[in-house]
């Protein structure tokens, strides 16, 4: 009985002494870049904010106006202003492909930089600029349209590197109509449709209208050329505890992206059959 | 509940517990008889004025029966045996006060000769085997002690036994077993010439038949054993409440120093270790994954295993290859009298088996089989595992719950309309043949498997008034499977009373493989084209062992295991993403050599000292790793044991799991290479003490680890060179690090009686140093620092009582502590989280009561058992993981919670 009862007391200790951690201690003030070198364009995307303490009250982001922000392309130091929410740009900076440009500001006592490299531009070609598409009806009989197949839009370019391309369809008009009647009805406020891919390792991307294209009229389509590091947001584990890991981010004592970007631009034309 | 009232509950159930300690406690009392030509009935009448002793007996059996004796003061059973010598009658004890007497049907044929008391040999040497006398199974691992004395031994994996030194030719040999009755033995200068064949009667079965029947050790497990040893029997499993299905495992994770908060992984966390540190043997082949639906139930059908041995740390030099614990189970080797079946039925599973002898009982064989089937309990659990994606954060790779990607692209089908077929199944067969007393023979053979299955085929053709030729077909592939095939052939030969050889040859092989995939092709007129995207995983692990273990008994102070072991892997490991981007391909070959050599030396019957030296040979490295292990045992009275032990351990091959809730974790096998993969090491410190009498058993283990090549494995995509040549590779991170485990373990554990049962207590601490993770050390995911398990089950006529309740500290886990949104290049945003200090926070403490019943009964001349079984009685909601995601500028926490309530209702029928 007196092993018993020791062995209980032991237990009543042990028990009293459970804790746990609050998380709602922890308040951060981490810098968040998040920048795109455009070439060819003036340098103006570059924003920086401060991540939300997951304790915090504010549903907005706070945002880091009042920086010395400095973006070096390796023989010139440039100095970006504030021009508010964030936003740092110098209109005289002209992003130039092939070059290494290196951000870096100071923060909370902490040197925050970060280090990208602007790609080359690179065209493409598309297989068709108009296309015709039947409107799919229901309003009036029976269903119509929407029945005949549609021969893709085919885009190509060279990716002798293999290089991460990224593709963004818009609808472009002013007052887009949609191919079929049943968005019409649920969507009152008409928005231009977009499509997008995941940076991906391609030359070639197929678009299939029936399945991805939602509205007629003239379409925009952008091929971006990005970096390794801007194909690895898309990337990510789950957000739970059993898997959760380091966010993908090439900022030294922050968090975000730098990352340098080339475009091209065509367009297309969906009419209505 | 808060913590306090746990204790005082926890505290309150105990010392019900412990008041029945003395009233219970027969077989300790001692009694003192003399007696000059008393008849039987006034001794009884004696015996129960003077030490309150009931007697339930036929008055025709005892009449006429006198007795003069003289007795010194034994324990009642020891006396009763005296007193009924040369009767013809013999005795069970009834706890709290009742000895039943009834005939004993083999007297004058088998053990008992009044005529041949007289020692005629001294300092002989005893061997036989040890068998289950309804179906002929040799029992492994039972118990076989002289009486009064400190000599004694365990049986061999076949039942065999050998001690040296037996003082006389008239010792008394106590033979125990869990969940059979103690059955005593007594030597004679006849029977001592050949080997014996004892067998032993399960407890339930008829009591008449068995010789002389003692005690009941009507009990679980057995943890006196050995250091840091428990022994449990499957069959006594079923009476403890199960969710859906019996599982060995599971009841393991009852057991002090084994984590049973664990609810998703049937795998063992021994002492701070983690499930692949973990030798698990089934008949002799390594089994690499042991979880079905995964891991709800561990890969092993209870009808087909007669024995399980845990051996928590401190391990014999005999098992190499793993850090933590070995797991042995044995296979049954087949009903050796008749023919015997049985079927059980539950809510999940059906599962049946035939055994039976062959060639005139030399041989036997026994193929047990069971099989998942789609219900409701079934389909609950499976929706824990595969309905979570449609929660909060329900896409597969943002930080947090928008996804930038197409509206409606991608993974635009909807699986939710797709009813997946799945289901597990795992089939055991045996057969073994004795050709000569000296031989045994085996061939064991396991495959288990889970398939999944929620592919889909849509096929269009074209129509409209467009005649062209035109095919439009998508194909969704989403298909999981996993699974086991073992196979091992042993041959055990006793070349005579002191040397015991066994050799064995396995297989094993692990696969597990995922493709989930769409394809599209499109055929028209004069070309095909197809679009393909998805990922494929695969993983192949094959195992060759040949082994080769000795037995060797020099004196009987002295026996000697040596042996040898020579494992070959072969390890395939491939993920494919949109079917030509091979981003990991893994091939890891290798030999691992082992040879051992352990010497056991038992000094004046009190102190047992055991050395031993394991020395491998890795191809992969080319080097020699030395493994030294000793332990000690010291018996400082009859019922107390001193024990510790030391060793050294490596872990050569190891699971890497990478955690997916979306799409199931998966895991697979890799050889360390001790470059970016380490060879794991452990040293392993272990004290203890035992105080055992015939009712109780306290039992208090302390252990330090010290742990080293730990390696952490996470996947990425990153980008890797700079400037116009760099890339986004998908990489593999190991990173190492070194570990502490330690901890203090309690067991006090009732073996006979109505209620039996025992409380498990364990403080632990498990800290992981890894330079990846900061400077500080932190608690491992598997940590928990309190674990009180309190484990009864209580017999009533028919019925059978289980009851469990567990309560552990949470374990820790790593949470965001901030997010942040970043702008994408077509406009939209993705959330990412800031992500806090390795495993900073901890999740609420665990607990949980679990209730059975089941009642025994007979339909004809066949056994059935039916039951009910409540899991999780109050419905706590204990949490598994957490879930987060940013809505609107807010960062909502999700708990995902395990099980809740949920009964379950089998069936059992056995032939005999």
């Amino acid at each position: 009985m007196k092993f018993i009862s020791i062995l209980l007391l032991f237990l009543v200790i042990l028990f009293t002494a459970c804790q746990e951690e609050n998380i709602n201690n922890i308040k951060t003030k981490t810098a968040v870049v998040t920048g795109y070198l455009f070439a060819g364009q003036a340098c103006d995307s570059i924003r920086i904010t401060e991540a939300t303490s997951y304790s915090s009250n504010d549903s907005l982001t706070v945002t880091l106006d009042d920086l010395n922000v400095t973006l070096d392309d390796g023989n010139q130091s440039y100095s970006l202003s504030p021009i508010g929410g964030g936003y740092y740009r110098n209109a005289d900076l002209i992003i130039e492909s092939g070059k290494t440009y290196t951000l870096q500001f100071e923060h909370n006592g902490k040197s925050v930089s970060a280090k990208t490299f602007v790609p080359e531009q690179r065209s493409f070609a598309i297989s068709d600029t108009l296309i015709g598409m039947e409107k799919i009806e229901f309003s009036n009989g029976p269903p119509s349209g929407g029945f005949t197949a549609v021969d893709p839009i085919e885009l190509s370019w060279d990716n002798p590197e293999g290089d991460y391309y990224y593709v963004v369809v818009q609808n472009i008009e002013s007052n887009p109509e949609y191919v079929n009647e049943i968005f019409e009805e649920q969507d009152s406020l008409f928005s231009n449709f977009r499509f997008t891919t995941e940076p991906q390792i391609m030359d070639f991307y197929s678009i299939d209208p029936r399945r991805e294209i939602e509205q007629f009229g003239r379409h925009r389509v952008i091929l971006y050329r990005v970096n390794p590091e801007y194909a690895s947001l898309y990337n990510v584990s789950d957000a739970s505890t059993l898997s959760i890991t380091e966010p993908p981010s090439n900022v030294e004592n922050g968090l975000g992206i730098l990352t340098g970007v080339a475009s091209d631009t065509l367009y297309f034309r969906v009419k209505k059959l | 509940m808060s913590c306090k009232h746990l204790a005082m509950c926890l505290g309150a159930v105990f010392l019900l517990f412990s008041t029945k300690i003395i009233a219970q406690d027969m077989a300790n009392t001692k009694i003192k008889v003399t007696y000059v030509d008393e008849p039987l009935d006034l001794v009884f009448l004696n015996l129960k004025l003077s030490y309150g002793l009931n007697f339930e007996y036929s008055e025709a059996e005892v009449k006429g029966i006198r007795l003069s004796m003289s007795t010194p003061k034994l324990p009642v059973n020891e006396a009763m045996m005296m007193l009924l010598q040369g009767t013809g009658l013999t005795f069970e004890l009834k706890p709290p006060k009742t000895i039943v007497i009834f005939k004993d049907k083999n007297f004058g044929k088998t053990d008992l000769d009044p005529s041949e008391f007289e020692v005629k040999n001294r300092n002989i040497t005893v061997s036989g085997t040890i068998k289950d006398k309804a179906s002929g199974e040799t029992l492994p691992y039972a118990s076989v002690q002289v009486r009064g004395t400190t000599l004694g031994n365990t049986t061999n994996g076949d039942g065999y036994f050998t001690i040296q030194g037996v003082p006389t030719d008239t010792a008394i040999l106590e033979i125990s077993y869990l969940g059979y009755h103690t059955r005593y033995f007594r030597l004679t200068p006849e029977n001592v010439k050949q080997d014996f064949l004892i067998e032993m009667t399960v407890i339930g079965e008829m009591l008449q038949e068995v010789v002389i029947v003692a005690e009941k050790e009507d009990q679980l497990l057995k943890a006196s054993s050995g250091i840091s040893t428990i022994g449990i029997t499957p069959a006594a499993v079923a009476s403890l409440p199960s969710y859906g299905e019996k599982d060995i495992f599971r009841s393991l994770q009852l057991l002090p120093g084994v984590s049973g908060s664990n609810e998703s992984s049937s795998g063992l966390y021994v002492r701070g270790g983690t499930p692949d540190q973990n030798l698990v043997l089934f008949d002799e082949f390594t089994v690499y994954h042991v979880d079905h639906l995964f891991g709800f139930f561990s890969a092993f059908n209870s009808n087909a295993i007669k024995d399980v041995q845990l051996y928590k740390g401190g391990f014999d030099a005999k098992y190499g290859g793993r850090l933590s614990s070995v797991v042995e189970l044995t296979g049954k080797d087949g009903n050796t009298e008749r023919l015997n079946m049985g079927l059980g039925l539950s809510l999940l599973s059906v599962n049946g088996y035939v055994e039976a002898p062959f060639a005139d009982g030399k041989g036997s064989f026994l193929v047990a089989g069971r099989r998942s089937f789609q219900s409701k309990f079934y389909s609950n659990l499976f929706d824990d595992f595969t309905n979570i994606g449609d929660g909060p954060g329900g896409s597969t790779n943002t930080g947090g719950g928008s996804q930038p990607g197409p509206p409606g692209g991608g993974r635009g089908f909807g699986q939710q309309e797709v009813q997946p077929t799945s289901y597990f199944y795992d089939l055991n067969a045996k057969a073994t043949y004795r050709p000569s007393k000296k031989d045994i023979v085996f061939i064991s053979f396991y495959n288990g498997k889970d398939n999944l299955d929620n592919s889909r085929d849509a096929n269009t053709s074209a129509f409209g008034n467009r005649p062209i030729n035109f095919n439009f077909q998508r194909e969704s592939v989403d298909l999981t499977n996993w699974g086991n095939w073992g196979t091992a052939v042993k041959w055990s030969r006793r070349w005579n009373d002191h040397f015991y050889s066994n050799a064995n040859i396995s297989y094993s092989n692990y696969f597990s493989k995922r493709d989930r995939h769409n394809s599209t092709t499109i055929t028209r007129e004069d070309s095909t084209f197809t679009i393909s995207n998805g990922n494929f995983e695969y993983n192949n692990l094959k195992d060759y062992t040949l082994k080769l273990d000795n037995e060797w008994q020099l004196s009987h102070q002295n026996q000697l295991e040596f042996g040898a072991q020579a494992t070959y892997n072969d390890i395939r490991y491939k993920y494919t993403q949109n079917d030509t981007l091979n981003v990991l391909n893994r091939t890891d070959k290798g030999l691992i050599t082992s040879a051992y050599l352990q010497d056991r030396h038992t000094f004046n019957d009190k102190l047992i000292l055991k050395g031993g030296l394991r020395m491998t040979h890795y191809g992969v490295t080319g080097k020699i790793y030395t493994e030294p292990r000793a332990s000690l045992t010291y018996l400082l009275t009859d019922r107390i044991k001193l024990k510790a032990a030391w060793g050294k351990y490596r872990q050569f091959a190891t699971r890497i799991v990478r955690e997916d809730i979306q799409q199931g974790s998966r895991d697979f096998w890799l050889l360390a290479n001790d470059e970016n993969v380490p060879i794991g090491a452990a040293m392993h410190h272990i004290a203890g003490a035992s105080y055992e009498t015939s009712t109780w058993l306290f039992d208090v283990e302390a252990y330090y680890k010290n742990l080293d090549g730990l390696s952490e494995y996470t996947t990425r995509f990153t980008p890797s060179g700079f400037g116009p040549n760099s890339t986004l590779d998908y990489e593999e991170f190991f990173y190492t690090g070194t570990g502490k485990a330690k901890g203090v373990e309690l067991l006090t554990q009732k073996k006979i009686g109505k209620l039996t049962g025992w409380l498990g207590y364990t403080l632990g601490e498990v800290l992981y140093d890894f330079d990846a993770f900061g400077d500080k050390p932190f608690h491992a995911n598997q940590d928990v620092t309190h674990e009180v398990k309190l484990v009864g089950n209580y017999k009533l006529g028919q019925w059978a009582f289980g009851a469990t309740f567990i309560y552990a500290t949470g374990k820790p886990y790593t949470a965001p502590t901030g997010f942040y949104q970043v702008n994408l290049l077509d406009g939209s945003t993705a959330d990412f989280f800031e992500v806090s200090g390795k495993n900073a926070f901890r999740l609420p403490a665990y607990h949980r009561v679990d209730i059975s019943a089941t009642y025994d009964f007979r339909l004809g001349r066949s056994k059935a058992n039916l039951g009910l079984s409540l899991f999780n009685i109050y419905n706590r909601k204990n949490t598994w993981y957490k879930e987060y995601e940013v809505v609107e500028g807010e960062l909502l926490e999700t708990n995902v919670s395990l099980l809740g309530l949920t009964p379950s209702l089998f069936f059992n029928w056995t032939l005999r």
